[in-house]
């Protein structure tokens, strides 16, 4: 073969079997011959209001979509490179940096104890800022609202920023609850050491495991003097679980078991049928399927539990992300109502929270902010609580 | 649309070149060359293509004008319309914002998107204007020739800028032969691994850097941060221009070339000669002589250098930092031209110093915001101390990926591949190889889920 067909030949080769592939996939997807589940991979077009533009968006994006997500062994060419990455890394680093999210944060892997963890991207600085903003937010809101007991849950994951270990995440929180008014009640998930942080938290994923959630859920009853009398138990839900942190690499060979707080015995409470279905309903094809979510079927914008058998007339409003999902449930057991609003979903994206009217018309007493601890700490996500909830 | 992109290389790449060599007529060539380029061009932001068609329409009738009644007020008029085009989109809000500073005045700014590749095709159609008035070519009466040379996906985005005198014979007519494929794809390759193996991957170590605070880490943060961003901006464009050439010696086009490995330049006004060729070429020949050039009074000299080095400043954003930079080079060049002397303007040591000043020049082009740029200025001045490689650790840039980029970033800004090696059956064999690597690269790249706690 001539020099200059070898070179002409490989490249047309290669890129008209991408395209050819792309092409047949799709033909076949739509004869259904074979399925494909959309992944969270697979862009949405956010509507302008233009419908010219947005027509052509979709489009554009529709075949972006399809290029990106059907290459031929798309797991397989993601899972090759991150798990080379770390084994050629891991010769001389303990740390080893895999990518940043879609929240810029940096996904790192460490290798003594074979589990993820995330690195923000602002500097010390910037922390001190944003941590300053956070505290007069609380300070604020609980004055304004002094008349309801005001209470913050912090789970502590590993990591705050590139500089920060386990024992000066906690400093920061320290600084943190020292620079909260007194009215406030403000408690910690705290781990001294890496193991201690295992046990609570999830190799792959950043939410805490059901030992971390019964932990959490112990203290904050801890927090509003209440005596715990039940006794869960933990259960497996599945045996192979890819928590967020893997779903951002496809990288296999390391995962989870999702476990969750039985249900069984749960207090008198009312809860969605969706919730807590055993997960071979919801089990996909893709073993990266979220199935935290399918679990908690959590994404909800408001859930207000109704007590039958509680004879307190206590009402709880909880404003939480995706770690409260593990305990709102068994929190609402000791409570006449609890309300459970996550700002991030349904009608929270166009709407603020009105918190004095929603006191009124719930009789609130109790208001417990259970975020991560870097939202609460720093809004590191920019939810901008200080705007959204007056 | 971007080159180094999956939708690019397996959709838009694969459809093109079966239409494009399908077509046996070079006026068919070019309807399609137009056709697809608008497509290129629209993906993303569907409406600034109706700017460049308008631009491309004004232009072609108005040249012909020009062209016919001799018109210098139509030179003029074109001049202020390409110019005003540009004015409006890139300069516009840079000039409120600074009078509102300078009158204490609350001028609103006007909501407008910059399009892409703007600065790039202003420039072309000025170089046709100017060179059609000037006799050197004949008005083009065919708009589809004048679109082709226009909007030609390959060198639309990010040069090089073409002039039309280089490709005039080309629109008429044109084949592609076997080594001109072969020889198109080896470049583009070339172009494809410069952007996603080494300027993706130092750009990552120069902006985790910057992001985590460069007072954090010191001088050797800074240090670091600073090669980085060098190699970063030398791969990136190089590698985008040697995709385009690549692309058009496919198509038939023979670009010119834009660099010339500029950091193996002696002193500033051979990395001149080196760098960004294609738009320096363009100041000379329609800034810097019609001024005068060098041929005139030393006072006329220095304000010549001074006004294009300011111009080229402002051409690269409408920022204050550009126009420092660009007068930043400007001053070094009088300097150079009229207190170095030429033994040592040729000098090793010179060389060296030559590269401080060119990675210093590239801190004030990255940083638009002062208070940063000073930051950069006192830790490489070493107020923030030396700096340790543990407080390198978390940033991420210790990874095996990041330091193989610097490194061959740096041993590969030098010619160090000679041309019978270039010309062997291993190179086209490295070159796969590379073009696979940047494939995953890219696959990869393009992964990237939403997680659903975040929204």
């Amino acid at each position: 073969m001539k020099k200059n067909n070898f070179i002409s030949i490989a490249f047309v080769f290669i890129i008209f079997f991408v395209f050819i592939w792309t092409i047949v996939k799709q033909g076949l997807i739509t004869l259904h011959i074979i399925s494909f589940d959309k992944t969270d991979n697979w862009q949405v077009v956010e509507a302008t209001g233009d419908k010219i533009y947005d027509k052509i968006k979709s489009f554009e994006v529709g075949i972006e979509n399809r290029v990106n997500n059907y290459f031929p062994n798309y797991i397989g060419i993601n899972d090759l490179f991150y798990t080379s990455i770390m084994k050629i890394d891991s010769l001389y680093l303990n740390d080893i940096y895999l990518k940043n999210n879609r929240d810029n944060e940096k996904v790192f892997f460490n290798k003594t104890k074979n589990f993820y963890y995330i690195v923000n991207n602002y500097s010390e600085k910037e922390l001190d800022n944003k941590m300053n903003d956070q505290i007069s937010f609380f300070n604020e809101l609980s004055n304004k609202y002094n008349n309801v007991s005001f209470n913050i849950y912090m789970p502590l994951r590993y990591e705050i920023n590139s500089f920060v270990n386990i024992k000066n995440l906690n400093d920061k929180y320290n600084y943190f609850k020292s620079k909260i008014n007194k009215n406030i009640n403000i408690k910690a998930l705290e781990s001294n050491n890496t193991d201690e942080y295992l046990n609570y938290f999830y190799k792959t994923d950043h939410h805490y495991n059901s030992y971390g959630a019964k932990k959490a859920y112990d203290d904050i009853l801890d927090m509003f003097n209440i005596i715990d009398y039940e006794n869960y138990k933990h259960k497996e839900v599945i045996g192979k679980y890819y928590g967020s942190a893997a779903k951002s690499l496809l990288v296999d060979n390391i995962y989870d078991n999702l476990s969750a707080i039985d249900v069984n015995n749960l207090l008198n409470v009312n809860i969605s049928e969706d919730r807590f279905k055993p997960l071979n309903v919801t089990k996909k094809d893709n073993k990266f399927y979220d199935y935290y979510v399918a679990y908690y079927d959590g994404q909800y914008d408001e859930v207000i539990y109704n007590n039958t058998n509680n004879n307190t007339d206590n009402n709880l409003l909880i404003i939480g992300d995706s770690l409260a999902w593990q305990i709102d449930y068994l929190l609402a057991g000791h409570f006449n109502n609890t309300h459970v609003i996550n700002l991030r979903y349904g009608k929270w994206l166009k709407n603020n929270l009105d918190l004095n009217s929603y006191i009124k018309d719930n009789k609130i007493t109790h208001i417990l902010f259970l975020q991560e601890a870097e939202e609460e700490m720093f809004d590191i996500y920019n939810f901008n609580l200080k705007e959204r909830v007056n | 649309m971007v080159f180094s992109s999956t939708i690019f290389l397996f959709m838009f790449l694969p459809i093109f070149l079966i239409s494009y060599f399908l077509a046996k007529k070079t006026k068919t060539k070019n309807i399609i060359l137009v056709l697809f380029s608008l497509i290129f061009y629209a993906w993303g932001e569907p409406y600034y293509i109706f700017i460049m068609i308008l631009s491309i329409i004004i232009n072609y009738y108005l040249t012909i004008l020009m062209d016919k009644k001799k018109s210098k007020a139509i030179l003029i008029l074109l001049i202020i319309i390409n110019i005003g085009l540009l004015f409006s989109f890139k300069y516009v809000n840079f000039f409120i914002n600074n009078i509102n500073y300078l009158l204490n005045l609350h001028i609103r700014n006007i909501n407008l998107a910059l399009p892409i590749g703007i600065s790039f095709y202003t420039f072309q159609t000025l170089s046709y204007v100017i060179d059609v008035y000037k006799r050197k070519v004949n008005a083009q009466k065919n708009i589809i020739k004048l679109a082709c040379y226009i909007s030609a996906f390959p060198q639309l985005i990010a040069g090089p800028i073409v002039r039309y005198i280089d490709i005039e014979k080309e629109l008429n007519q044109r084949n592609t032969t076997k080594e001109d494929f072969s020889d198109g794809i080896r470049r583009f390759i070339i172009g494809l691994s410069k952007k996603v193996l080494i300027a993706n991957n130092v750009a990552f170590i120069c902006d985790a850097l910057f992001l985590n605070g460069i007072e954090n880490t010191g001088f050797i943060g800074i240090v670091i941060a600073s090669i980085a961003y060098t190699l970063q901006i030398y791969y990136d464009f190089s590698g985008y221009s040697d995709m385009a050439i690549g692309l058009g010696r496919i198509c038939g086009f023979k670009y010119m070339e834009n660099f010339n490995y500029p950091y193996i330049s002696k002193n500033i006004t051979d990395f001149w000669r080196r760098w960004h060729i294609s738009l320096s070429s363009f100041f000379k020949d329609y800034v810097y002589i019609p001024l005068g050039g060098s041929k005139t009074t030393k006072f006329k000299h220095i304000r010549n250098i001074l006004i294009v080095w300011i111009l080229t400043g402002m051409w690269h954003g409408a920022e204050w930092n550009f126009i420092i930079w660009g007068l930043y080079y400007g001053i070094l060049l009088l300097i150079e031209k009229y207190l170095i002397k030429e033994k040592i303007k040729n000098s090793y040591i010179y060389h060296i110093l030559t590269l401080i000043i060119i990675t210093i020049g590239w801190l004030i082009f990255r940083e638009t915001n002062f208070n940063e740029l000073i930051t950069s200025f006192k830790a490489l001045f070493g107020v923030y101390g030396f700096g340790s490689i543990s407080s390198l650790y978390y940033i991420g840039i210790l990874s095996s990926r990041y330091i193989l980029a610097f490194v061959l970033g740096i041993i590969f800004s030098r010619n160090i591949i000679n041309d019978k090696f270039k010309n062997s059956f291993i190179f086209d064999l490295i070159l796969i190889i590379l073009l696979l690597i940047c494939i995953i690269y890219i696959v990869v790249g393009s992964y990237n889920p939403f997680i659903y706690y975040r929204f």
